[in-house]
């Protein structure tokens, strides 16, 4: 896998407009080509605030900030050439859904573009497909689970062929079946296409399964790392307004008990079998 | 109650699904101008013929058209009255103080009641045969040689599009927040037309600040998926003619032709 930095941000400030705080302070950050990055933090830490600024949907307001996408610096001039790049999905499957059926809503993004009528009757059956919504292509949304919105939302985002995609807590409104749906297609898609996926999140499980984890305070970064290494940091997240994945919490927990557990055991799974093999008199 | 049908599209696999928007569009439009060339019993047994021959073509029970003509009836059978009753000349059956009942009154009566019936039936066929969005996307056609002059009718058919699509979405917003007042005491359905009135505007304002809410939504997801105005823009929904589309034309061609012939 090539290992190549596709976003860069440097001392990347942003405060809204009649704000007294910045939502976003020095922020530094470098993410690799085909990684998955998950962005945490509570309710108003900057989380949405750095998507927006990653797609030229907002602008830092400090002059000397830089952000670097894809090799292209993002400036007012660059914003349309830095879209092409980048596709969100966002939190709201009703908000987001603009065509009247299905196959408009994804044909949306490539009329904008001026694709070809058509490459876009090539890549529309193609994109439905590969998120499982092909039976659904001229459904209306009205008729889709909030699940299946989200996945017409990403298929969307597949067709205009981007190399990174942000899923701005696109899983947040929906049931745990849905939202597990939504992430397999996604790290699927991760590896099919090398794309590079920043997810924006609070829930802490799906937070899990990324490559790294960075965490949000206050529009300042306060701890990076794999999510074993961010997770160990207990005390720090629960000061940031975050409960840990349960496996780590039973970890912990167990580690307070007196009970060591090898810090080779990363999944729920290994974490059973640890436990099985124990004689533990409790 | 979640799902409501915009518009009275029925689903349906019958030919006449299958002419093209725009024509059917037009087609509605004319007939309400040929229908007055008709003026005697052979013109409006040859319009009444053709309406019954495109109702059977939708190949759907008959209830459907009755509910289409139902909200007019009152309307129909008023203008009709005036005709029968107000019409002088022909032999007069009956005459009290300023009404007649004249034979010229019954002949007008049935032709205006025809006219209404025929032109509503026609309409129906339309809206009941063509979904809403094709509609949509016809009358951006029909609305072409508007551009030249300046009038945005790309932005416009986009507007209509986004605001047929978010129609279910605002009604299921209606609901909730009418829900969520309700199990706050709030009482829709008694009082005066004053007490309801004031019931409503608890609905009406969180209801203008959720879809403010949505537009801005919108208006983001729009931008990000790269939305700049709807120039340079390329289309997926095309309406194309086919060859149905001549029998369409055709079967309204040979109306006007028997129209002016007879008449």
């Amino acid at each position: 896998m090539e290992q190549k930095d596709i976003i860069k941000l440097s001392q990347v400030d942003f405060t809204y407009p009649e704000a007294e705080q910045p939502a976003v302070k020095a922020l530094n950050l470098t993410l690799q080509a085909g990684t998955w990055t998950a962005l945490i933090g509570h309710n108003g830490s900057g989380k949405s605030t750095v998507s927006k600024l990653l797609d030229g949907l907002l602008f830092p307001t400090n002059p000397d900030s830089q952000i670097m996408i894809a090799g292209l610096p993002l400036t007012p001039e660059t914003v349309w050439e830095v879209r092409k790049h980048v596709g969100i999905v966002f939190q709201n499957p009703d908000h987001q859904f603009v065509g009247a059926t299905v196959a408009d809503d994804v044909a949306f993004g490539l009329e904008n573009r001026g694709i070809s009528r058509a490459e876009m009757q090539r890549r529309i059956p193609a994109v439905l497909a590969q998120v499982g919504m092909a039976d659904y292509a001229d459904a209306e949304p009205s008729h889709l689970s909030g699940g299946q919105k989200q996945r017409v939302a990403i298929a969307g985002v597949l067709a205009l062929k981007p190399q990174i995609m942000i899923l701005d807590e696109a899983t947040a409104m929906l049931d745990p079946e849905g939202r597990k749906m939504v992430i397999d297609i996604v790290r699927k898609m991760m590896v099919q296409d090398h794309l590079t996926i920043i997810s924006i999140t609070h829930d802490l499980d799906e937070a899990n399964l990324a490559d790294q984890v960075l965490v949000l305070d206050d529009g300042q970064l306060i701890a990076t790392g794999t999510p074993a290494e961010v997770f160990q940091k207990a005390a720090l997240l629960e000061r940031s307004g975050l409960a840990l994945p349960f496996f780590y919490q039973l970890k912990s927990e167990l580690m307070a008990q007196g009970i060591n557990i090898p810090t080779t055991i990363t999944t729920e799974t290994e974490l059973v079998a640890y436990l099985c093999q124990l004689n533990l008199n409790m | 109650m979640t799902k409501i049908i915009i518009g009275r599209y029925i689903p349906g696999s019958a030919l006449i699904y299958k002419f093209d928007a725009r024509g059917k569009l037009l087609v509605t439009f004319l007939f309400v101008f040929a229908i007055f060339l008709a003026n005697n019993w052979p013109t409006y047994l040859v319009a009444t013929l053709y309406t019954g021959l495109a109702i059977m073509g939708t190949g759907l029970r008959a209830h459907v058209f009755w509910d289409g003509v139902k909200p007019m009836v009152l309307l129909i059978l008023f203008t009709s009255a005036l005709q029968l009753f107000f019409s002088t000349g022909g032999t007069v059956y009956f005459h009290w103080w300023g009404l007649w009942l004249t034979s010229t009154g019954i002949v007008n009566a049935i032709f205006i009641f025809l006219r209404f019936t025929l032109i509503i039936l026609i309409s129906t066929v339309m809206t009941v045969t063509t979904q809403p969005l094709a509609i949509s996307d016809a009358m951006e056609w029909l609305l072409t040689p508007l551009k030249w002059v300046g009038v945005p009718v790309a932005q416009l058919a986009l507007v209509m599009s986004i605001a047929l699509r978010f129609v279910p979405t605002l009604f299921d917003e209606t609901l909730k927040i009418m829900n969520a007042q309700k199990a706050r005491g709030a009482d829709f359905n008694s009082g005066g037309l004053i007490k309801r009135s004031k019931a409503i505007a608890p609905l009406i304002i969180p209801l203008f600040i959720s879809s403010l809410e949505i537009a801005v939504d919108l208006a983001t997801a729009m931008e990000a998926r790269g939305y700049q105005g709807t120039s340079g823009r390329t289309r997926y929904r095309v309406l194309s003619w086919q060859k149905y589309d001549l029998l369409n034309a055709g079967a309204f061609v040979v109306l006007l032709i028997l129209l002016k012939v007879l008449g």
